[in-house]
């Protein structure tokens, strides 16, 4: 970008106007095209240095199995598990296998950041801008980010029994101060120029918030959400461990009670490589939404 | 210099052609006072000017003379503590698309492309879409800048920034034309530029300027009529007759020197001595 | 000269100046203030009595309304009348004698004293580990990303298993750690110190990558070799950037301490929880809540304050 911004002067537009060549633009690129550039291969060498290590402290039997499982075994648990298994069949876990469960948890995560979003966006983006709003909702989000969260979750089991609500209660209240937080500085850090630019043009109060306050903020808000999403993941299976109908968190505490190690491994392991994802395609999702910005994250 | 023989459009062949379009703006006794903690501030102070259609003016002087308060009063984006300003008779309530504003700050809106810049003032008012693609292009020819239409702002220059925010103010076919600083943070061959591409596009549309500038050479370049304040007062109103184009040289003679001269000297600078 | 007076007060002015007229909403943008608005202390303290009321008057009508019991005796809303009372004795339970204070299972009756030993033990059974772990885990979190991103060779190989890092449900590793570890002191303490190390070092590994590479060649052109730059140039510009980290780690340290007494411990604020819940003690759980509440709020508040010094060099430093 430093390039293409090269010289403030206007020796770089004139030239450019005499060639009547449109600089190239690096936002023009497919944002999924630009993730799969933009990794190195060295990256995937580190994964598989530590994959080898974890496969030779298992070979040699430098670690009992007890207590760290060779690779290939997870694996086969893994794949013997997925779709359909007997294991989490007897323990009420559902029908099918370690997918049912994993789809669970999933849509708990997803569902519940979605939900933060509908809440933090609009009262983080409003309190940089109404005092009398902000005096309620710093004191209340940020304290709510500061502590930790997760004592809700007992309460939660008595009140609402063990059901995916009280799960969803908790990950949105753990989502919802991140977000706040990250659309308040993003309209804080937005020049107030913009807004007075589209007064000036002659804009209303709805695009003035469409076009300037969200579409500005934009980047900014999915930092934030990609931030909450990553934090989701661990909050859900702790919640999930305490009690739930089904999920990742509840296969491993039904395996952690038959001390089958393979099938803790290859849950976490399962639930990890899916919360990775999630975080590759919101990465792409942000370079997208910043393609006309410097935000870097 | 490119850019500037290549301008089709010299200043010589549009001047005084086609009717006024500008819009004649009057000031009546405004002030304009903050207060914080109990203390008063006048920032304008008693101010009463009236404005010509088709009238290039520039505002001279220091920072915090009230310029860029008054500035912000003539846009609507601030309301006047006492007096009235308005615009072909009518008061001036809130921002409108009759008077167009371009900033000192970068203000091109950098999530859209060039073209969506300078077609947004034209969507807001509901202008068809083909319609506000021509005039926008329009503009953007004008200001040389046809071969960035589907940029990113943060691909281009500060001076060509500054072509696109005077493209859509212009694209907004505004009355008045205010102009804050606009050229204060590019270098000085860009600011020549720049300031030629104003005057051709006023010239060409006969529209009323008010240009807000701290610097002296800027504004003998370019007004009809400068107004000189200090201290939130009006301390010197004066026409400036030289004929136009004003090149360099033009600065130079006899009377741009005398100009000059007495200006500076209302601006607090003793030129017995040094100039 | 008028001049340097009115310059003053325009200064004076551009900090905040609210103009007298009433204010429109496009005269609000103009304020040069609103570029960066902060919330000013009193209206924060304000708030923040008026938040706190307004939840423990909320609550107290929410035990009116709703008048359900978890078992008899036991109601789903204990008001303030039962937490502050009853609740307070109740928690004697769970102290372990001594200090001249015989515990209720030896036969000790259920005192106040004996419910606020009770508190004071268990939290400060909670804070150790959170303290260990804490220290621990920032340790060698740091070390471990100061080895990996002293090579760029290093930093290339471990972008990707930090990315993985990032999101890794750790907390869903309790039971691992209990088997490996053990349900007392070391189990929570390596639990804790192992979350804490990841935070730090995906922090630390960010910071140094986030490194302006101008700072680094300004080193290198005055003459420092590889392991000076490192010390005096990289080591510092990261602290500002620390500063979160250590605020995030010490939430991350909090919840890993209540999760994993929630799970197995047999004494700590956590351990109180699960164990009233088992027996729908709500107003037992409810007063721990808040005592966790606090306690979490002091120690990031200190942290806070204490971390602040990290940044006061950085131009743009934010409070």
């Amino acid at each position: 970008m430093a390039a293409v911004k090269a010289g403030e002067s206007t020796t770089a537009a004139s030239e450019k106007a005499t060639h009547g060549a449109a600089p190239k633009s690096p936002g023009r690129q497919n944002p999924v095209l630009r993730v799969v550039k933009a990794s190195d291969p060295l990256a995937l060498a580190g994964m598989i240095i530590i994959l080898a290590a974890w496969y030779v402290v298992t070979e040699q039997g430098w670690v009992r199995p007890v207590f760290l499982p060779a690779p290939e075994q997870v694996f086969r648990f893994a794949e013997a598990h997925f779709l359909e298994s007997r294991l989490v069949q007897t323990q009420n876990l559902g029908d099918g296998g370690i997918l049912e469960n994993l789809i669970y948890t999933t849509t708990s995560v997803w569902l519940a950041v979605l939900l933060a979003i509908i809440v933090a966006v609009p009262i983080g983006l409003a309190s940089a801008r109404v005092q009398f709003l902000r005096m309620f909702s710093d004191p209340s989000l940020l304290t709510l980010g500061a502590v930790p969260v997760l004592i809700l979750m007992p309460f939660f089991l008595v009140w609402f029994g063990v059901s995916r609500n009280g799960q969803l209660l908790l990950l949105v209240l753990v989502a919802v101060p991140i977000i706040y937080v990250y659309a308040q500085r993003a309209v804080t850090n937005l020049d107030p120029v913009y807004a007075q630019s589209a007064l000036v043009l002659g804009v209303g109060r709805v695009r003035l918030i469409k076009d300037v306050y969200l579409r500005g903020t934009l980047p900014e808000i999915l930092g934030g959400v990609r931030i909450a999403l990553a934090g989701s993941w661990s909050i859900a299976a702790i919640a999930e461990l305490m009690g739930a109908p089904q999920g990742m968190g509840r296969l491993i505490s039904t395996f952690a009670a038959n001390t089958n190690i393979t099938g803790i491994f290859a849950t976490i392991l399962i639930l990890a490589i899916v919360a990775t994802l999630t975080d590759i395609t919101l990465k792409a999702v942000f370079m997208f939404a910043n393609r006309w910005g410097s935000v870097n994250k | 210099m490119t850019a500037v023989t290549e301008n089709h459009k010299t200043t010589e062949q549009v001047e005084n052609s086609g009717p006024v379009h500008g819009a004649e703006l009057v000031a009546t006794n405004v002030n304009k006072v903050y207060s914080r903690a109990g203390q008063k501030f006048h920032a304008v102070e008693d101010v009463s000017v009236t404005i010509k259609p088709g009238e290039f003016v520039c505002i001279v002087g220091p920072s915090g003379c009230g310029k860029s308060t008054m500035m912000n009063m003539a846009t609507g984006l601030l309301e006047p503590t006492d007096g009235e300003l308005a615009l072909d008779g009518e008061p001036i309530r809130g921002p409108s698309p009759d008077r167009g504003l371009v900033f000192q700050k970068d203000s091109v809106f950098p999530w859209m492309k060039v073209i969506d810049n300078v077609t947004y003032g034209l969507k807001c008012r509901g202008v068809p879409k083909e319609e506000r693609m021509s005039i926008a292009r329009k503009f953007l020819a004008e200001v040389n800048l046809t071969h960035v239409e589907k940029s990113w702002p943060k691909e281009l220059s500060g001076g060509m920034l500054k072509r696109v925010a005077i493209a859509t103010a212009f694209s907004n076919a505004p009355k008045l034309l205010l102009m804050d600083e606009p050229f204060a943070s590019v270098d000085y061959v860009t600011r020549l530029q720049l300031q030629k591409t104003v005057l051709d596009l006023w010239a060409e549309h006969r529209l009323t300027v008010m240009f807000v500038t701290h610097d002296v050479d800027e504004a003998l370049t370019l007004a009809d009529r400068i107004i000189v304040m200090t201290n939130g007062r009006v301390v010197d109103d004066r026409r400036v007759a030289a004929e136009r184009p004003r090149r360099l040289e033009a600065l130079s003679t006899p009377t741009m020197l005398e100009h000059k001269a007495s200006m500076l000297q209302h601006l607090g600078l003793p030129t017995e001595g040094g100039a | 000269m008028t001049a340097p007076v009115a310059e003053r007060a325009k200064e004076k002015l551009s900090s905040d100046p609210a103009p007298v007229a009433g204010a429109s909403k496009a005269e609000k943008l103009v304020k040069p203030k609103a570029n960066r608005p902060k919330l000013n202390s009193r209206l924060y303290t304000l708030g923040s009595v008026l938040v706190v009321v307004v939840l423990a008057g909320l609550w107290q009508l929410v035990g009116i309304i709703d008048t359900r019991e978890v078992r008899p005796g036991q109601p789903f809303f204990p008001g303030w009348q039962i937490v502050l009372t009853d609740t307070v004795t109740g928690l004697a339970d769970y102290w372990r004698g001594g200090l001249g204070v015989e515990s209720v299972s030896a036969g000790g009756e259920r005192t106040y004293i004996g419910g606020l030993l009770a508190i004071v033990s268990h939290g400060w059974d909670t804070m150790m580990r959170i303290i260990a772990g804490l220290l621990i885990g920032a340790v060698i979190g740091s070390l471990v990303a100061l080895v990996v991103s002293g090579s760029v060779w290093g930093r290339r190989l471990f972008a990707m298993p930090t990315a993985f890092l990032r999101t890794f449900p750790l907390l869903g590793l309790i039971p691992m750690f209990q088997l490996w570890f053990g349900t007392a002191f070391a189990g929570a303490v390596t639990f804790i110190a192992v979350a804490v190390g990841v935070i730090f070092f995906t922090g630390v590994v960010n910071a140094v990558a986030n490194v302006d590479a101008i700072y680094v060649q300004n080193a290198k052109t005055l003459g420092a070799r590889p392991i000076r730059t490192y010390v005096t140039v990289v080591l510092p510009s990261i602290l500002p950037e620390m500063r979160s980290t250590i605020q995030l780690s010490l939430a991350m340290a909090w919840t890993a301490a209540i999760a994993s007494e929630f799970v197995g411990a047999q004494s700590g604020l956590g351990y109180i929880v699960t164990h009233a819940r088992y027996f729908g003690f709500v107003d037992r759980m409810f007063l721990i809540g808040i005592v966790v509440v606090i306690m979490a709020s002091l120690t990031y508040y200190l942290v806070s304050r204490v971390t602040k010094r990290l940044v006061v060099w950085m131009p743009d430093a934010q409070g």
